[in-house]
């Protein structure tokens, strides 16, 4: 039996008459590769937010590990074990990479608030933060600024640092956003390795991405769960083509 | 009792219509680039100090004076907005709230070395004179009565100008969404700085016409400033129409504390404040 | 060395004490041998780096914008002097209480103002200290008003050092405070809470994203300022044996702001090379023509703001760097 690791119950989010998540019953299963795809416009960041406390719902519930975590704050949710990574880059741009994992690495062992010492602390969240970016092929840019960093090597730091959280959960949105073609496949073999006692949940419009990672497919449009199936099925069918796959190259 | 009231009343709304009229452009200005600028004040200075010069000087007549300062004043705003603000449009706020002291300083300089230190007032020309008696023994003053029509005209004017004209529609679209403005072919450029230049001119017309009630001193900018700020926090940014009660509540609210509560200065009106932006952080008339 | 090793060592290496930093306590210890009739200007320097250090922990580092550092510094000065006024003449728990009080009004007006931001936050700040500004001018029966607090006796410091008139014990005992400031401040920013909180500057999203409760460090930022501030206050209360009104001023916040920007905020060094320069400068300047100072003073900062990034020590990197392209170039 697989457990369900995050749950929505009839989820709901209006702004005035604008309903942009619509009783959206959702389910992650463990160690799931789930993928959430719809047309621009369709709700799917605001989900996400909907999922990680950024946004609140109307109505409806959100469960973590079974637990509901519906009105828990952004970083309470996040030291539950739910980790995300930004549609845009949210990074420590005036940073080194090593640092800004680092921080990531003090904050999940609980030390972040520390007001005083921790040098050995922050000497062992470095070393594990470096092993954790050689993991991913990233440790040749330790050293570098954020900011002085191509696009598509920041969106692979990017998933860094919600690894370092060691999550259970973890959201990606679009994380093949900006990045160039020919540094992609980084991208992809980065969550192709992504270990597999971790939930993932992937935004995604990249179809090549998306039919290569995932084992699930959710499609949402206009802040409804239209349909949901394997792979095969949601190629297969019909209304989902009409709806997003046959304007593929619009998204 | 009454007239207590009424002198309060009377008085604070001509002291909100000036604080309007000065400060409604630092609150478009600061919705509209997001840049805070303390120095607004500088240019309702400058505009008082001109017209001392030109009426002095030059013998021009009040409201001849009043336009040359003006028109002055505009210029010289958008020679500082093309030179100075523009370059901090997308600097941090810290920076903006620096180079705005830097001018502070500046101002406060320049017009004590051409002015020198004490307080000026403006002669009013003799149509302005005299204080009418009416209700049996409340009288006051015929200029205060000029600047409380005066001002709910420039707010009548504006109102109809931010609603009906495209400048204003392009003003209200680029508060509301800059990004998008800009995508829809609005030239942000251009407006940023015709807006900075009304502002300034507005700021310059209340500077002169309000120097009956707020004189005119080297430090001009600084003792005012934080009225402004108060305007323009509690009427919410990029309005045009929140300041107008925004000032109402500040001019009228000041004018009792100190009939009822001199000695307390402006302590309620400062707490009055916190009060206020603790319930409402975006002003009583700003959206989230 | 592998490149693991070299690459951690950077990061944590940046902790170490650098010989450098001994500079200004060896400026400090030699300016009170070889300078000794400016002692008095000198103790004014020694807290008012203090004071702009303890504002650095809230603008440079966690990038809290606020022009109303002066309520907690004004609270630190009238709380020394009122505490020296109503009989209680030992100097170093009167520092303590100036602390305490300061540090209480921080975490009280830092829990409210920190729920908002921009504009709101700003005049926020702005009204504690316009409230406590009026409150100490309307009650001048205890606090003298306009006129300033006079009359703040101190006793002999550990109950052997007396404040003499010539400014030497005067300048040790602010000089000693600093140091012991310094340690404090020095230790914080290096610790994981002072990170985190550059961190909080660059990207707020990002740490809610990592788990922290940036309300939270925020607070307690501002609070650690408030009571630094408070110190400050204190400090001034003491060696001047006087409290002015001033200290409460917009004038005090925004002098505070421009020794940062001066300086360069978010360095620690900063706060001393600003307070320094500027005091220095007002000084020999001011005196003889003060328009003409704040005439130039303003120039200068907006020719800062627009050309120099990061105040004396973002030049002195500029400065560093540029050289040592030059020294790698073939």
């Amino acid at each position: 039996m697989t457990d369900t690791v995050l749950e929505t119950r009839e989820l709901n989010r209006r702004f005035g008459a604008l309903v942009v998540a619509s009783d959206i019953n959702f389910t992650l299963h463990r160690g799931a590769r789930h993928a959430l795809i719809g047309p621009n416009g369709a709700g799917k960041t605001t989900f996400i937010n909907l999922l990680t406390g950024r946004l609140r719902p109307s109505s409806g519930s959100v469960w973590l590990n079974g637990q509901e975590i519906t009105t828990l704050p952004v970083h309470h949710r996040v030291r539950a074990g739910l980790a995300r990574t930004f549609q845009i880059n949210t990074l420590l741009r005036d940073m080194t990479v090593l640092e800004g994992v680092q921080l990531a690495v003090l904050e999940h062992w609980g030390a972040g608030a520390r007001l005083l010492g921790g040098r050995a602390m922050q000497r062992r969240a470095a070393e594990t933060a470096y092993d954790l970016l050689a993991r991913l092929r990233l440790d040749d840019h330790a050293g570098d600024r954020v900011s002085a960093m191509a696009y598509g090597r920041q969106r692979l730091v990017e998933v860094a640092i919600a690894l370092a959280m060691e999550p259970s959960v973890l959201l990606l949105d679009e994380p093949a956003a900006g990045v160039p073609p020919a540094d992609s496949h980084l991208v992809l073999d980065l969550i192709a390795n992504l270990p597999s006692d971790i939930s993932v949940l992937i935004i995604e419009h990249d179809m090549k991405l998306v039919f290569r990672f995932a084992e699930r497919i959710s499609v949402l449009v206009q802040g409804r769960i239209l349909t949901e199936g394997t792979p095969a099925e949601i190629a297969a069918n019909p209304v989902v083509r009409d709806v997003y796959l046959g304007t593929r190259h619009h998204g | 009792m009454v007239t207590l009231l009424a002198s309060i009343l009377f008085t604070g709304t001509a002291y909100a219509m000036v604080l309007y009229i000065t400060a409604v452009g630092l609150s478009v200005t600061m919705g509209l680039l997001g840049i805070a600028n303390l120095a607004h004040g500088a240019f309702a200075m400058a505009g008082g100090y001109l017209m001392l010069l030109f009426i002095g000087k030059s013998g021009m007549p009040f409201g001849a004076a009043l336009v040359a300062a003006c028109i002055a004043v505009g210029l010289v705003s958008v020679l500082l907005e093309r030179l100075l603000y523009s370059r901090l449009y997308a600097a941090p706020e810290l920076d903006q709230v620096v180079m705005s002291v830097g001018l502070i300083y500046v101002s406060v300089a320049g017009a004590q070395f051409f002015f020198g230190p004490l307080p000026h007032s403006l002669q009013l020309p003799a149509y302005f004179q005299g204080q009418p008696t009416i209700l049996g023994n409340f009288s006051f003053p015929v200029y205060r009565l000029f600047l409380i029509g005066f001002g709910l005209a420039t707010f009548l004017v504006l109102l109809m100008g931010i609603e009906r004209t495209m400048l204003g529609a392009r003003i209200r679209a680029t508060v509301d969404n800059r990004i998008m403005a800009q995508a829809v072919g609005i030239n942000t450029r251009r407006l940023f700085t015709t807006v900075f230049a009304l502002g300034s001119v507005l700021a310059a017309l209340g500077g002169g016409l309000g120097a009956d009630m707020m004189a005119l001193t080297p430090d001009y900018a600084l003792a005012h400033l934080v009225y402004f700020l108060i305007v323009v926090a509690v009427g919410g940014l990029g309005s045009v129409r929140g300041p107008f009660f925004a000032a109402l509540l500040l001019g009228i609210g000041d004018s009792a504390c100190r009939i009822l509560a001199p000695q307390a200065g402006a302590f309620f009106v400062y707490a009055a404040l916190f009060l206020l932006l603790l319930v409402r952080p975006h002003g009583l008339f700003g959206r989230a | 060395m592998t490149d693991r090793d070299s690459a951690i060592d950077r990061l944590v290496g940046t902790r170490r004490l650098r010989p450098i930093e001994a500079l200004p306590w060896v400026i400090a210890i030699a300016a009170y041998f070889l300078l000794p009739q400016y002692l008095q200007l000198g103790t004014q320097i020694l807290y008012t780096i203090l004071y702009a250090l303890s504002l650095d922990l809230l603008l440079g580092y966690t990038g809290i914008v606020t022009l109303g550092h002066a309520a907690y510094f004004g609270t630190g000065a009238y709380t020394a002097g009122l505490l020296a006024v109503a009989g209680w003449h030992e100097p170093i728990t009167g520092l303590l209480l100036a602390m305490a009080v300061s540090g209480l009004l921080g975490l009280l007006s830092g829990a409210v103002i920190l729920r908002t931001q921009g504009l709101a936050l700003l005049m926020l700040g702005m009204a504690v200290t316009l409230l406590l500004y009026e409150a100490a001018n309307n009650q001048n029966a205890i606090t003298g008003g306009a006129d300033g607090l006079q009359g703040v006796e101190i006793a002999r410091v550990f109950g052997l050092f007396a404040f003499d008139m010539y400014g030497r014990v005067t300048y040790l005992y602010a000089l000693g405070v600093l140091f012991l400031a310094w340690l404090l401040m020095r230790a914080i920013v290096h610790a994981p809470f002072g990170r985190s909180l550059v961190g909080i500057r660059q990207n707020p999203t990002r740490m809610l994203s990592i788990g922290v409760s940036v309300y939270r460090r925020r607070l307690v930022a501002f609070t650690i300022a408030a009571s630094l501030a408070g110190l400050a206050g204190g400090l001034a209360a003491q060696t001047n044996q006087f409290v002015s009104l001033d200290a409460l001023s917009f004038d005090m916040s925004g002098t505070a702001v421009l020794i940062l920007v001066l300086g360069g905020p978010g360095r620690l060094y900063g706060a001393f090379i600003g307070a320094t320069i500027l005091m220095v400068a007002q000084d020999t300047l001011s005196k003889d023509d003060p328009i003409f100072w704040m005439f130039w003073l303003g120039l200068f900062v907006i020719a800062l703001v627009l050309f120099v990034r990061g105040g004396a020590l973002g030049l002195l990197d500029a400065g560093m760097s540029r050289l040592r392209k030059l020294r790698g170039a073939p």
